[in-house]
């Protein structure tokens, strides 16, 4: 959709309801450079990959294609802050253009509420828009407070790069985007063990331990790595590393004590954005890190 | 058609056929699979084995099916591009079929078709969204998600459904 600057924002369940502070996060954030997110009216979950797609494929595209054909009566691309909504939106957005079963499968559905899908808009997630409409260079003019000397492992998480058919945002094995956008605020990205590694997230309902198990492996290879925190770009990574750690130590019997930030917090406070702004809310501390950042704590 | 004859199908089918007749069962698979890592029972390898054995009995009945974390590790990887991760969706799409669903997956579905959301709205999130100058949250248009959710036979429907009809009755 060429220069505009505005978008269908699409935050997804999590971040809208569990973590509203990624959201305004990203607004502040987007709002700096000019962009406009506008509201979507009546969507649903968009709908997640587990216990949507995993038990029946044909619900799973209805409700995405119904979801796209809000956008498509908005007339704006989707912007997202959720690798799984993106994941989601965009898989399901190239299988009913390429498609033309799949489209007529669910334009079926869609006819019944009145609904098509036309083909007409494109998925975005927050790292795309950062990255490649604003750039790097235009997010340097505008930190304020450049977190040197603070020490940063990046976890990508799967949804944002893979399948690489679908999200073409980077190199699946060995992706830089979200490192240039940690680094361009002055923090060092730290190299470590498991980079690419998984969450573990999407099966902690179904089997814990192995979850957790995997939630553990990322937690210790941060912390031999002495990274200073973890970022993330995905709520569901930022539940399983953050809300959950501390059920994790107490699975193992073992002590990791990472802070976990997303993304998007970490630019704010280097923008000046105060934490009031944001008002995040996480369960392992992150005032080791906020020591380091030299913005007004308000 | 049952699920068991439809794993048969989809294996047999002429397009998945080709695509894992060429699966020289080297193990990428297994060996970038974060599960496979903490919980050795849980092999991608083995199953491709089992449905190029015919053991398709074995697969649907087995929880490991609801294991994939869907990190797609597997596609990106295996040299013969056989997409092992969404394979293994058709796989649950199947088990689903034969009722095999973890409960806690099937309350999450029963949600999503009750308030289209995966999280409901909670009065926690309102005041939050509040302090933070955020919009509240647009619900979803139940009735339009449930006849979409109705008119694909939807598990997370259909339970709803029969759920409801029972409390009726009793």
């Amino acid at each position: 959709m060429g220069e505009e600057a505005r978008y269908a924002w699409f935050p997804g369940c999590w971040v809208s309801n569990r973590m509203p502070y990624i959201e305004a996060a990203d607004r502040r954030l987007l709002e700096t450079f000019g962009i406009e997110l506008v509201e979507m009216k009546g969507t649903s979950c968009c709908p997640e990959p587990y216990a949507v797609l995993g038990l029946g494929r044909d619900a799973w595209l209805g409700l995405a294609g119904r979801n796209l054909s809000i956008a498509e009566e908005m007339k704006h691309d989707i912007l997202t802050p959720c690798p799984g909504c993106y994941n989601t939106l965009k898989t399901a957005n190239a299988t009913l253009r390429n498609n033309p079963t799949q489209r007529q499968r669910a334009n079926r559905l869609l006819s019944k509420i009145g609904r098509e899908f036309k083909e007409e808009i494109g998925v975005e997630h927050t790292v795309n828009v950062l990255y490649n409409k604003i750039g790097l260079e235009k997010i340097a003019g505008a930190i304020k407070y450049p977190l040197s000397g603070l020490r940063v492992a990046v976890h990508y998480g799967c949804h944002l790069l893979k399948p690489s058919r679908v999200t073409g945002i980077d190199d699946p094995e060995r992706p830089m985007v979200l490192d240039q956008l940690v680094e361009v605020t002055g923090a060092a990205s730290v190299p470590y063990v498991r980079k690419t590694l998984c969450c573990g997230g999407p099966i902690s309902s179904v089997d814990e331990k192995t979850s957790y198990a995997i939630a553990r492996e990322k937690l210790l290879k941060v912390k031999q790595a002495g990274a200073d925190c973890l970022i993330v770009a995905c709520p569901a990574c930022m539940i399983q590393y953050d809300t959950n750690q501390r059920s994790v130590e107490k699975m193992f019997s073992e002590t990791y004590d990472v802070p976990v930030l997303y993304h998007t917090e970490l630019l704010s406070l280097a923008m000046g954005i105060t934490m009031d702004e944001i008002g995040f809310l996480h369960q392992v501390k992150v005032d080791k890190v906020l020591e380091r950042i030299h913005a007004p704590k308000a | 058609m049952k699920a068991v004859d439809k794993v048969r199908a989809l294996a047999e089918n002429e397009n998945y056929r080709k695509k894992l007749a060429v699966c020289y069962q080297c193990g990428v698979c297994t060996g970038g699979c974060p599960v496979a890592y903490v919980k050795p029972e849980y092999n991608p390898r083995r199953m491709l084995e089992a449905i190029i054995l015919g053991q398709y009995d074995e697969i649907l009945s087995s929880d490991l099916v609801w294991l994939c974390t869907s990190c797609h590790s597997c596609l990106e990887r295996c040299p013969q591009r056989i997409e092992v991760s969404e394979l293994l969706i058709e796989l649950r799409n199947l088990a689903a079929e034969s009722g095999n669903i973890p409960s806690l997956l099937l309350e999450r579905a029963k949600r999503i078709a009750e308030t289209g959301q995966s999280t409901p709205i909670s009065r926690a999130s309102v005041v939050w969204r509040e302090k933070l100058n955020l919009a509240p949250i647009s619900p979803a248009n139940v009735e339009e998600i449930q006849r979409i959710l109705q008119a694909t036979n939807f598990p997370g429907w259909t339970e709803r459904a029969r759920n409801q009809t029972n409390g009726r009755r009793s």
